[in-house]
């Protein structure tokens, strides 16, 4: 069993209750899943928060191609069945990441580095097959948010979204994290980075807004009006 | 203040790259991107120290003073990320990606996207801006009797877009929470009552147990991708949504509910007549909807920072 090695909180919260557990069964064989039917690959990487480097997070990703030059994956904090779901990734190719507003270009972090690096991997799949896809993750860019702080040891999802980022340099990467998942894996990242030399990155190389143009970005709640809401209930029909 | 010059609406973007000008006051942005073509590589400059860089020239570090970007309320500036119709930019997945993806299906497990067991097809609305409303699909999984976890999708078919996350947590959860959190939940009672959340495909006697846990839920969802405003990639700061409420600015657009109604069809007198007999919780934490009491929605800002970093780690 694959269980990350920063201690699990359990889910505060009673047992699911026999009756409602049947009933999820049944909604599971009659309802159709469709979206979730398109999410055909796992992979494994790391992301820290844009505003601070040292809180590492081992972050699972399953993901789907919306088309060729868009990928969207739903992040869990392990690959098991009582995985929490921590975040949401978008993978898109260089040519549309160039397409994005400068202003949101600094959310946006390379692939280049931690791919090369070996430090994204596909578990379970050999690497002759995940380079395969490799070659192309390598020249993408990605958006990463988390909403659960589990780093933190948060039982629960409190607070407000966080801008992760990826590798973009050796040394960053807590050691201990890394021989935990090199271990629980059975992979080797330098193993991986001889065998992906021949991999590139972006064909303009990687655009300097990237990577939150190599400061920290951190998330702000900010109050809004809303016009006050009348004491009228409105009838539904 | 900056303007655009130009700014290419093409989506044959091997053919026609974006083409974008900004003027800059000096204390304002610094930063002026121009890029004529693929083949030349893309020019920056500043008001800042150059450096030279593969790929670009005249590269800088960029500077964004005083300045928020892609908060969550604020609409992005136009480019060829975002045009009518949201659509998606982008080639058709390849046969080989396809490929890829079969392979990597028969030897991986995918344990956690396949916990998900419960479909619910509702509304929501943005938590800055209420007579915004989106159909939602979410994709549940129950964690335990009080915490379910829901990836939330724009459509139920395969190419439906991944929009955001929501939380469900019991009142009994929810009461543990501080205050402060407690005002990014919604509640979901009126939402459930009125049938505006339903379970597609299952017959309503079928949703009634479900439906009378949820009753009592309260949810916290952040979208992350503002396709109803045009956006054809995921733009901005994820944005906090709120739930509908028997208020008038908080009112789902009916034609919007009757689409849906007719899509699944969901008849709006059998809905009404099973959920009138259901409890209503017997009380709303007043901090949930915090709109309601306190006039005041929510926007996320995204902010430049200094990056926290332990001395060995660059």
């Amino acid at each position: 069993m694959n269980k990350m090695a920063t201690s699990h909180v359990n889910v505060p919260g009673e047992p699911t209750e026999t009756g409602t557990a049947l009933l999820e069964t049944a909604t599971g064989t009659i309802q159709g899943f469709q979206p979730i039917n398109n999410i055909h690959q796992h992979l494994c990487a790391f992301h820290f928060y844009a505003h601070d480097m040292t809180r590492q997070v081992e972050a699972h990703h399953f993901c789907g191609h919306l088309n060729e030059d868009v990928r969207q994956c739903l992040i869990y904090d392990s690959p098991n069945k009582d995985a929490r779901l921590i975040g949401i990734e978008y993978i898109v190719v260089e040519s549309l990441f160039l397409t994005l507003p400068d202003d949101e270009k600094p959310l946006w972090h390379s692939h280049e580095f931690e791919v090369k690096g070996g430090y994204l991997f596909m578990p379970g799949v050999p690497g002759i097959v995940e380079r395969q896809d490799l070659k192309q993750v390598c020249k993408t860019y990605g958006k990463v948010i988390h909403f659960w702080q589990v780093d933190r040891g948060d039982p629960l999802p409190l607070g407000i979204p966080q801008i992760m980022m990826a590798l973009t340099r050796p040394g960053q990467l807590d050691e201990n994290i890394a021989k935990d998942v090199e271990k629980r894996f059975g992979v080797s990242f330098e193993e991986q980075r001889e065998q992906r030399k021949d991999l590139s990155g972006p064909d303009h190389g990687i655009h300097p807004l990237a990577n939150a143009a190599g400061r920290g970005l951190k998330t702000e709640l900010r109050e809004v009006d809303i016009p006050p809401a009348t004491s009228m209930p409105r009838v539904f029909v | 203040m900056h303007g655009i010059a130009h700014v290419s609406e093409s989506t044959d973007y091997e053919r026609t790259p974006p083409l974008t000008v900004w003027n800059t006051g000096k204390d304002d942005i610094s930063l002026i991107s121009i890029q004529k073509s693929f083949k030349e590589a893309p020019r920056y400059s500043c008001y800042h120290k150059k450096g030279q860089k593969k790929g670009y020239k005249g590269i800088h570090s960029v500077l964004y003073l005083n300045r928020s970007m892609a908060s969550s309320d604020k609409k992005p500036s136009p480019t060829p990320a975002i045009g009518l119709g949201s659509t998606l930019p982008g080639k058709p997945t390849t046969l080989g990606s396809k490929l890829i993806e079969s392979g990597a299906m028969m030897l991986q497990s995918m344990a956690p996207v396949r916990q998900m067991n419960l479909h619910a097809c509702t509304f929501a609305l943005y938590g800055h801006d209420l007579s915004r409303q989106i159909e939602t699909h979410h994709f549940i999984q129950r964690i335990n009797q009080d915490f379910l976890q829901c990836a939330v999708f724009d459509s139920d078919k395969p190419s439906a877009r991944l929009i955001g996350v929501e939380y469900i947590v019991s009142d009994n959860i929810f009461e543990t929470l501080p205050s402060e959190e407690q005002k990014l939940w919604h509640s979901h009672a009126y939402e459930i009552k009125t049938g505006l959340w339903t379970l597609p495909g299952m017959p309503e006697l079928l949703q009634d147990p479900e439906h009378k846990s949820l009753t009592k839920t309260y949810g916290k969802f952040w979208c992350t991708w503002q396709v109803d405003r045009g956006d054809r990639l995921p733009l901005g700061a994820p944005s906090l949504m709120m739930s509908a409420q028997a208020v008038d600015i908080a009112r789902v657009n009916p034609e919007l509910v009757k689409r849906r109604d007719r899509k699944y069809g969901v008849s709006r007198g059998d809905a009404k007549e099973s959920r009138v007999e259901m409890a209503e919780p017997e009380w709303i934490n007043p901090n949930a909807d915090y709109w309601k009491q306190h006039g005041k929605g929510f926007a996320i800002d995204v902010v430049p920072v200094e990056m926290k970093s332990s001395g060995a780690l660059i």
